[in-house]
């Protein structure tokens, strides 16, 4: 999820703002409790993903904090209502080996046009990114672990959850990175070190699509990052489950992995040698793999912003998509992301960023 | 026997419960860690041939895997399963069978027209426990040569941000040691 405030100086996500009437705090009358709240506006770094006002508030009668995800758009309604059965059924997979922990929905209602859903915040002592280093590794990995357990291996399995979550296999993947090189030839010319890039991940995921398939049919968050779960005590809460589906066993690895790979090398490094040492070869590249996979996501999602972007919004996501560039040519090279290249995209960032939003940031992972 | 309607439907739940536990990597959990490791070890001494209830087995050096898809209907896959234990195991000397209700199932069916003797490994415990008295691994357990009951220890994990586990690999190896010449034993037994 990319999350947004509409307060803030660079406004991230400025062509999607919602109408000025949602700027203030506002007040949602639902099943007779009154919920106070504050917005953000999300919306998930996926091609196809909707637009959602989500609002953090409070249920006056108890004070019990709250979410509020609205969405008024097609797209975005229809997500809330997947988001919604995915958390349903979730915990009735037969043939998944853990239960998973989800927020407790205290409503949902279609009203003017929109789709309302509440669900219990989940209150957490401590942001992900400020735990030890150790504990960030352990609940990492047992989140991962519990995602790995519901594996669907047969027609019977597939018929289960294929409605439900939908499912991704090699061909689903190479046809997905066809399409993000499609997009970026569209403003990169050939020769260009990012479509050469392209060219080479291409490549590799098209000369391993056994290794791609090998892994299929796992449950895996394709959006799993830190400001889409909440730990309590030892329990992980999953809060985005419309970013649930049965694709590879490392999408969601991958995508952590990338994440951490600007937050916290020493995390991603951490989990990649684990992977190393306690599993096969094939698993290291099926995480190498997606990493190139969700990487082309990645470069071609900042892309398409540049067009509705201007001044330092414009300057920011032009060193993004430079960053992630250079991030997919050392995943691609099995190198790591040199220090400086990390360092100077990080100083760039915060020097284009509001102070409220970066006050925001700390809070978010 | 005369089943009723009743039974009949309470051996299909049976049946599938006890499914759930696959038997070979990718897959997780149940028997697949043992399956793959023991087959790798064992192909240091024998030559090995995997019959992999897995849509698309990992590979294993120097060890022939046939996959037997899960994609089709169980009555398929049983069919399937049984064909190829008469065929592979005309070549075999010793038939292993790890324990899940389809390959108890189709190992005990072949037993009835071979001479071959197969060893049946209780690896999957949770698969044990829900089976247990069901009619497939009663029938299994009769069929047998011999049935495997001890296992060596799982691996312990390498963690990255841990000291290295040297004390639990050692015992590691160790129980696999024995758990290899344990089975020498066995099979000399069985075959001779």
């Amino acid at each position: 999820m990319h999350i947004l405030n509409g307060k803030s100086t660079v406004r991230e996500n400025s062509p999607y703002l919602l109408p000025s009437f949602y700027a203030s705090a506002i007040v949602w009358i639902i099943h007779s409790h009154t919920f106070l709240a504050k917005r953000y506006l999300m919306q998930a770094m996926t091609s196809v993903s909707g637009r959602k006002l989500i609002l953090v508030g409070r249920r006056t009668i108890d004070d019990t904090r709250v979410i509020i995800k609205s969405a008024s758009d097609s797209t975005g309604k229809a997500e809330l209502i997947h988001e919604r059965t995915c958390r349903e059924v979730l915990n009735r997979i037969g043939f998944a080996y853990q239960t998973f922990h989800s927020p407790e929905e205290l409503g949902s209602i279609d009203i003017v046009g929109r789709t309302v859903t509440i669900t219990r915040f989940i209150e957490q002592g401590q942001a992900f990114i400020e735990r030890p280093l150790k504990e960030q590794f352990n609940f990492a990995l047992a989140a991962f672990k519990a995602q790995e357990g519901a594996h669907a291996t047969t027609a019977s399995h597939f018929a289960l959850v294929q409605k439900t979550f939908g499912s991704m296999g090699a061909q689903d993947y190479l046809d997905k990175f066809i399409m993000f090189k499609q997009a970026l030839e569209k403003h990169h010319p050939p020769e260009s070190d990012l479509i050469f890039l392209c060219t080479r991940g291409l490549a590799l995921l098209r000369s391993n699509t056994f290794t791609l398939q090998q892994y299929a049919g796992f449950l895996t968050h394709i959006d799993f990052v830190p400001h889409n779960f909440r730990i309590v005590e030892k329990d992980i809460y999953l809060l985005d489950h419309s970013s649930m589906r049965f694709g590879n066993k490392y999408e969601g690895w991958a995508r952590f992995v990338n994440f951490m790979s600007l937050y916290n090398p020493l995390l991603a490094s951490s989990l990649i040698q684990y992977v190393r040492d306690n599993r096969t070869n094939e698993e290291s590249l099926a995480l190498k793999l997606m990493r190139a996979y969700r990487l082309g996501e990645l470069i071609m999602y900042y892309q398409n912003t540049l067009d509705k972007s201007t001044g330092n919004l414009l300057t920011l996501n032009t060193a993004r998509l430079n960053f992630w560039k250079n991030v997919f040519c050392a995943v691609l090279d099995n190198e790591d992301i040199p220090k400086d290249v990390r360092m100077e995209y990080i100083s760039l960032r915060d020097s284009l960023r509001s102070d409220e939003e970066k006050i925001r940031q700390q809070v978010l992972h | 026997m005369l089943c009723t309607e009743s039974n009949v439907r309470a051996r299909v739940a049976e049946f599938e419960n006890r499914s759930r536990r696959p038997l070979f990597p990718p897959e997780i959990g149940g028997s697949a860690p043992y399956a793959k490791e023991l087959a790798h070890r064992l192909s240091q001494i024998h030559s090995i041939t995997i019959i992999a209830l897995a849509e698309y087995p990992e590979k294993v050096y120097d060890v022939r895997t046939v996959a037997v898809s899960k994609h089709s209907s169980r009555v398929m896959r049983i069919l399937r399963l049984t064909k190829l234990l008469i065929e592979e195991g005309r070549n075999a000397d010793i038939v292993y069978i790890l324990n899940a209700a389809s390959s108890e199932f189709a190992a005990s069916i072949v037993s009835v027209f071979s001479s071959r003797p197969f060893i049946l490994g209780m690896a999957d415990t949770h698969a044990s426990e829900s089976g247990q008295h069901s009619f497939i691994e009663r029938l299994a357990r009769a069929r047998a040569s011999f049935i495997v009951e001890s296992f060596p220890l799982r691996k312990p994990e390498i963690l990255p941000l841990e000291p290295y586990p040297e004390h639990a690999l050692n015992s590691y190896e160790k129980s696999w040691a024995e758990h290899i010449k344990g089975l020498e034993t066995i099979f000399n037994h069985v075959t001779h």
